[in-house]
């Protein structure tokens, strides 16, 4: 007869055999989740496959929040027994979608080579264009990627010229098309091409990760701006490319000018020439009447003196040939002449007089209004006056 | 020229402006100023860009292979 046992010591003895099975341990399930619900962190739900199923627990169930009942997964664990509730478990200590795990492995083994190869160099990317005139596009013709694209382009550059490649920018043979895209584009004058994709699944973008293109990419003579899914999706041609854009709006964005600010920036430009060769102009106004207070002041007096200096001199001497000084008396005298008729004094002497307004010389009578003070310069002296209105 | 050639050449003339240059030389160069303004305002408002698609029967034979979008 057989020892009586508790049900402790079955339970325990149960729990220690699948303990023991190395075989049950770290081992990867595949199958489809069912039940699944989480309590206090810890995830509850079946795998189960055509015929049988087995009941999980994974600890840690925030890491878990993409999961869904009907996912096909790879679950990897070990089997227990939990003895306290008399259930058999798997415990899951990686879960993952099925598939997926294997092409990310792929994806950065991929990244890794081509990295190694030199793809990736900062130093073999080209700089974007001073001035972009065209912008080649290759993606969907249809959707919101090249309506974004060309209604932030024009926007923004409404002389911008884009030329789109349809390409598939998913599924079976979609980097092909993209292929022949950027060797479209190639044989063309537009300056910068832009590869581009609205957000999608992992598998969406897969044709972005594929080596050829990758390899293409980075032969291309064209600067290229890759605008793939979404900011946190990046793809194999993301690190080839010249520059990635995180989203295709803002593609447009970088290989666009405001022109508006462009506009405003030209404004400045031509407000600073004005104001500058005003100056310099003013520059040359200070300078010529400088001279004419010279002209002014360096009259008659001063010529007659030199004048009759000069034959004085001539006189004394004796020494000067008569034409001679002659010669130079006639052309300080033709010299006496020339400067008295642009003597200003001379020509106010006959009756014209200047106005200053505020120190300045009035030129015009725009320039006065009713009621100013002015005063009238004259050629021996200064008269001030109120005006009382203005004709014109 | 390009608009970036443009906006040096302007700021470059606002610089010799500023220095001694004869008032042959200055106004030689403000009229060229005022020329590469004009010229860079109209550009501004240029006509509109194109917008074109390489080949719709290529466009046709990509929409008939696939059902993205």
């Amino acid at each position: 007869m057989l020892r009586t046992l508790s049900v402790t010591e079955v339970s325990n003895y149960v729990a220690g055999v699948f303990d023991a099975e190395e075989m049950l341990h770290d081992i990867p399930v595949r199958g489809e989740i069912s039940g699944f619900q989480i309590k206090n962190n810890i995830a509850y739900f079946s795998l189960k496959d055509s015929a049988c199923i087995i009941n999980c627990v994974a600890f840690g169930a925030d890491r878990l929040i993409d999961i869904k009942n009907g996912d096909d997964v790879l679950a990897i664990g070990s089997v227990r027994y939990y003895a306290k509730g008399g259930r058999l478990n798997f415990n899951v200590i990686k879960l993952q979608l099925y598939g997926e795990g294997e092409i990310y492995k792929q994806f950065l083994i991929l990244k890794e080579k081509l990295e190694k190869e030199g793809l990736f160099d900062i130093s073999h990317k080209k700089e974007l264009p001073k001035s972009i005139k065209k912008i080649g596009v290759i993606s969907s013709s249809t959707g919101a990627v090249i309506h974004d694209i060309i209604d932030v382009s024009t926007r923004r550059d409404p002389s911008i010229n884009i030329l789109l490649y349809p390409a598939k920018v998913q599924g079976v043979g979609a980097e092909n098309t993209i292929i022949s895209g950027l060797e479209y584009f190639e044989a063309t004058d537009v300056d910068v091409v832009i590869i581009a994709r609205g957000g999608g699944s992992y598998e969406d973008l897969q044709c972005f990760n594929a080596e050829n293109l990758a390899r293409k990419v980075y032969e291309c003579n064209k600067v290229i701006v890759s605008a793939v899914g979404h900011e946190t999706d990046f793809t194999i041609i993301d690190f080839v490319v010249d520059l990635r854009a995180p989203t295709p709006s803002a593609a447009a964005e970088l290989v666009t000018k405001d022109f508006v600010v462009s506009k405003q920036r030209i404004l400045m430009l031509k407000s600073n020439l004005m104001d500058t060769f005003s100056s310099y102009i003013n520059g040359y106004f200070v300078k010529l009447k400088d001279l004419e207070e010279d002209l002014r002041y360096s009259s008659l007096d001063n010529i007659q003196k030199y004048k009759s200096s000069i034959l004085s001199m001539a006189n004394t001497l004796g020494m000067l040939k008569y034409n001679a000084y002659n010669e130079r008396v006639k052309k300080i005298d033709s010299l006496t002449k020339l400067l008295d008729s642009l003597n200003p004094l001379k020509i106010m002497m006959k009756g014209y007089s200047k106005i200053y307004k505020d120190g300045q010389n009035v030129k015009t009578v725009k320039e006065l209004n009713a009621g100013e003070n002015i005063e009238v310069g004259f050629f021996d002296g200064v008269a001030k006056a109120t005006i009382t209105d203005i004709e014109v | 020229m390009t608009f970036e050639e443009n906006e040096k050449r302007l700021e470059e003339i606002v610089k010799l402006l500023q220095n001694d240059v004869s008032l042959d030389e200055g106004t030689k160069l403000f009229e060229e100023g005022v020329k590469i303004i004009k010229n860079s305002l109209s550009d501004l408002s240029k006509a509109k860009g194109k917008i074109e698609t390489v080949s719709k029967e290529l466009d046709e034979f990509i929409k008939d292979t696939e059902g993205e979008e």
